[in-house]
């Protein structure tokens, strides 16, 4: 038995690297807030490098949690979170350098700053051990993942708020006045229904397999159950569906447009249920992440 | 052609559904030519309504709205199964109306009830039902080339381009063939008259992703049926240096027993000693129970069960779930006769810190033991204790000891001799035979790659009409993708640059 007590180390170096990352995204996602009101093209540029160097050090930091840690850093609120926001900003990053919509990096780094400064304030020192179920290898397939499939659909969320905005901004015949700049201008309404779709297409099977499937096949290896009905099984369940009942509505029934929107907002609720309010207000076998 | 408007009202829109005729093999009816009058004899049959009335995407919709709500409710309302039964017994008590209503729906245990197990079967069946259409159309569509000699009807695509080219027609065909085989294309035309027809292919397969997912559920649903009637779900506890039995009657508890399940050859399981293996910072980082396996009354196999590394043994499978307290004492009275003297298990208090238990005695009503036993702490130095109050006295029972015994310590209680001889855990083992394993792990696997193919590899096809324009031609193009059209957008674009440059013409 290890004699060592927790209070060795409080504060891991990984914090350091995770401030510098929140601070670039905030300050990316201000810039890009401002290329929109002042319709700067350059600030759009300087920002996406801002978010460029954030996610830099954003992976640095995880990657010095993971080594102070000792195991992969995605157990507890704080982990996870950062893991989220990784994924968010990767998958906008990669977006962004195809499309430069500044809007969609100021309502994506929002939220993302949101979900991280949240993350921080449930901090916890890497030497706190994560309980012993998670001691897994189905634990970094599933759990990193599921994250992944977050990142996508948090750009989805973004994407399809963008598409109301700009719905009622035509409605008002304000889209396409001469007074935009090219580049922050906002893309047609068939263009971001289409980006809303890729996004959500390309985190769909990562929540299919990472989600539910790696996650059956954790259970079933832990505890000899592959399903049971743990409200976090239901709930990433009932969230499947609903991305499910996107992709399905689009294809045969042809919901595009407005109605694909709202559902891509719906799936994102529900994403935010069944990773915040399971974890925090529902008990089970996934409420580790409460304690 | 890059800059093109593109919207999703007005003509735009229009195209987009022919498309998906095009695509789902409804284009039939574009070309009037091989058409069908749909002279299907009204059968007023109960089974043909039920058939329709399954296979329609409408009622697949509301059966998956339905079950995502009651599987909400699930997640909301207190269930028996996990570990909900404190706060339902509390709501019998206190809101007696509502419990009653809640019980009458089956709310405590939404999962299993009749109606929700309905509902997720009818919804299984829906999905499969819609698949069967879908799979004579999506062999035909992809499977039987599909020519379109009217040039008309090329205009109806949003990708489509028209040329004069300078070669004739069988150089512009051999181009054609080049440029898009280059692109992986497969490639099937046939001369009509002086014209000579294209359809062109690629991932063509990508189609029939679609379908695999979704009869991958009929996979998993056989394999969760086969578990449920084959198969076995037993939990087990065993103290240290005791002896358990995997045998039928010797269960601790049984969770699960299918029907037409056959025991196995029954083994004991001897636990010399269970662990919690501490990480550094005190947590627990494992559970692993030592364990000899008995056969015939023999030692055969000296092994363990971790947690997370289940053991395989005469078919079923042994997985270290749970774990908890069992010190063994002695309780003697006046006349050193023993009121126990063995290991007793305690139940785990909510954080696993402590364990607890309360003890009577028959012939002895007056006697109470409340006791609380608490490990020793593996961050620091300490002996296990138990702590206790212990009352006697019928009608108005009277506190004869409060206080702590540590292991290996007795304590005087009255006329009683109270001995904590050693500090023991019993080990909790999930016994499992699930025959359907692997059928659901192998359609899981499939529904996941098929979901990845179907998303993200995009079935395209292009059609093209050759035909003489006095020493050269004239080709006409057209194409379609089944999802991403602005990417094929760009290849459409690219496909016809190249036609272009290549074959030597102009565009109009």
């Amino acid at each position: 038995m290890d004699m060592q007590t927790s209070s060795v180390m409080m504060v891991g170096n990984d914090l350091y690297f995770y401030y510098t990352a929140l601070l670039l995204y905030l300050f990316s996602g201000m810039g890009y807030s401002f290329a929109v009101i002042l319709k700067r093209e350059k600030l759009t540029r300087i920002s996406t490098v801002m978010l460029a160097i954030g996610l830099l050090a954003h992976t640095v930091s995880i990657a010095v949690r993971y080594y102070e840690a000792g195991h992969p850093p995605w157990t507890d609120v704080y982990e996870s979170l950062s893991v989220v926001g990784w994924s968010t900003s990767l998958v906008l990053l990669v977006f962004f350098n195809r499309i430069r919509i500044a809007l969609l990096g100021a309502i994506v780094l929002l939220v993302n700053f949101l979900i991280m400064a949240f993350g921080v304030s449930m901090y916890s020192s890497p030497t706190i051990q994560p309980p012993a179920i998670l001691n897994s290898i189905w634990l970094i397939i599933h759990v990193s993942l599921t994250l992944v499939a977050y990142g996508g659909f948090t750009v989805a969320f973004g994407l399809a708020i963008l598409y109301l905005v700009q719905e009622r901004r035509k409605k008002r015949g304000k889209a396409g006045a001469p007074s935009e700049s090219k580049r922050n201008k906002l893309p047609t309404l068939d263009a971001l229904d289409s980006m809303c779709y890729k996004a959500v297409s390309f985190a769909f099977p990562f929540m299919t397999f990472g989600g539910l499937v790696a996650g059956a096949i954790w259970a079933n290896e832990s505890w000899g159950t592959y399903w049971a009905w743990d409200p976090k099984e239901t709930m990433s369940l009932v969230t499947w569906v609903v991305y499910g009942g996107y992709l399905h509505a689009r294809v045969t029934s042809g919901w595009r447009g407005h109605r694909a929107a709202i559902l891509a907002i719906a799936g994102f609720a529900a994403v935010i249920f069944t990773f915040y309010g399971v974890g925090f207000l529902l008990p089970g076998l996934h409420s580790y992440l409460g304690s | 052609m890059a800059d093109k408007k593109v919207s999703i009202n007005g003509i735009d829109k229009e195209m987009e559904s022919e498309r998906d005729r095009v695509l789902s093999g409804d284009s039939e009816n574009l070309n009037k030519e091989d058409e069908q009058p749909r002279s299907e004899a009204p059968e007023e049959s109960l089974l043909k309504e039920i058939y329709d009335f399954l296979t329609s995407m409408k009622t697949a919709v509301v059966l998956l709205v339905l079950i995502g709500f009651a599987s909400f409710i699930g997640t909301l309302v207190p269930q028996y199964k996990l570990g909900g039964q404190m706060t339902i017994d509390n709501m019998k008590q206190i809101r007696p109306l509502q419990y009653r209503i809640y019980e009458f729906f089956g709310l405590f245990d939404i999962y299993h009830t009749a109606w929700f197990l309905s509902l997720l079967a009818l919804v299984t069946l829906s999905l499969l039902l819609c698949q069967i259409p879908r799979v004579k159309k999506i062999w035909k569509r992809t499977m039987t080339p599909k020519y379109l000699a009217d040039e008309e009807y090329y205009a109806k695509f949003k990708n489509n381009a028209k040329f004069h080219l300078q070669k004739d027609v069988p150089g512009t065909k051999e181009e054609l063939k080049r440029l898009l085989g280059a692109r992986l294309y497969k490639i099937r035309h046939k001369n009509e008259g002086e014209k000579i027809l294209f359809d062109a292919g690629r991932r063509r397969w990508g189609a029939f992703a679609s379908l695999i997912f979704h009869f991958s559920f009929l996979i998993v649903g056989v394999g969760i049926i086969i578990g449920l009637l084959f198969g076995f779900n037993g939990y087990l506890e065993i103290i240290e240096q005791k002896t358990g039995y995997v045998a039928e009657g010797n269960f601790t508890q049984v969770k699960a027993e299918g029907p037409f399940f056959k025991s196995h050859k029954p083994f004991g399981l001897y636990v010399s000693e269970f662990n919690v293996v501490h990480g550094p910072g005190g947590g627990p980082r494992g559970f692993v129970a030592h364990v000899n396996i008995i056969e015939d009354g023999k030692n055969i196999k000296k092994t363990e069960v971790r947690m997370n590394r289940p053991l395989d043994w005469n078919g079923y499978r042994l997985f270290q779930q749970s774990y908890g307290f069992a010190p063994d004492i002695k309780i003697e009275d006046g006349q050193n006769i023993s009121l126990v003297d063995n290991p007793v298990k305690f139940w785990l208090g909510q954080d696993q810190s402590y364990g607890q238990n309360y003890l009577d005695f028959p012939g002895r009503e007056n006697l109470t033991f409340e006791m609380f036993v608490v490990p020793a702490d593996p961050t620091q130095f300490g002996l296990p204790f138990i702590e206790m109050k212990v009352k006697e006295g019928t009608a108005d029972p009277k506190e004869i000891f409060q206080g702590r015994v540590y292991e290996g310590e007795s304590a005087n209680i009255g006329d009683y001799k109270f001995t904590f001889k050693k500090m023991m855990d019993y080990t909790g083992l999930n016994i499992v035979y699930n025959p359907g394993i692997t059928i659901i792990y192998t359609g899981m696997t499939l529904g996941s790659i098929a979901i990845l193919f179907s998303l993200y590899f995009h079935e395209r096809r292009i059609w093209a009409v050759i035909s003489p324009n006095g020493k050269g031609t004239h080709l006409r193009i057209g194409g379609l993708s089944s999802r991403d059209m602005p990417k094929f957008s760009r290849e459409f674009d690219a496909i016809s640059h190249e036609i272009a440059e290549t074959i030597k013409g102009r565009r109009s």
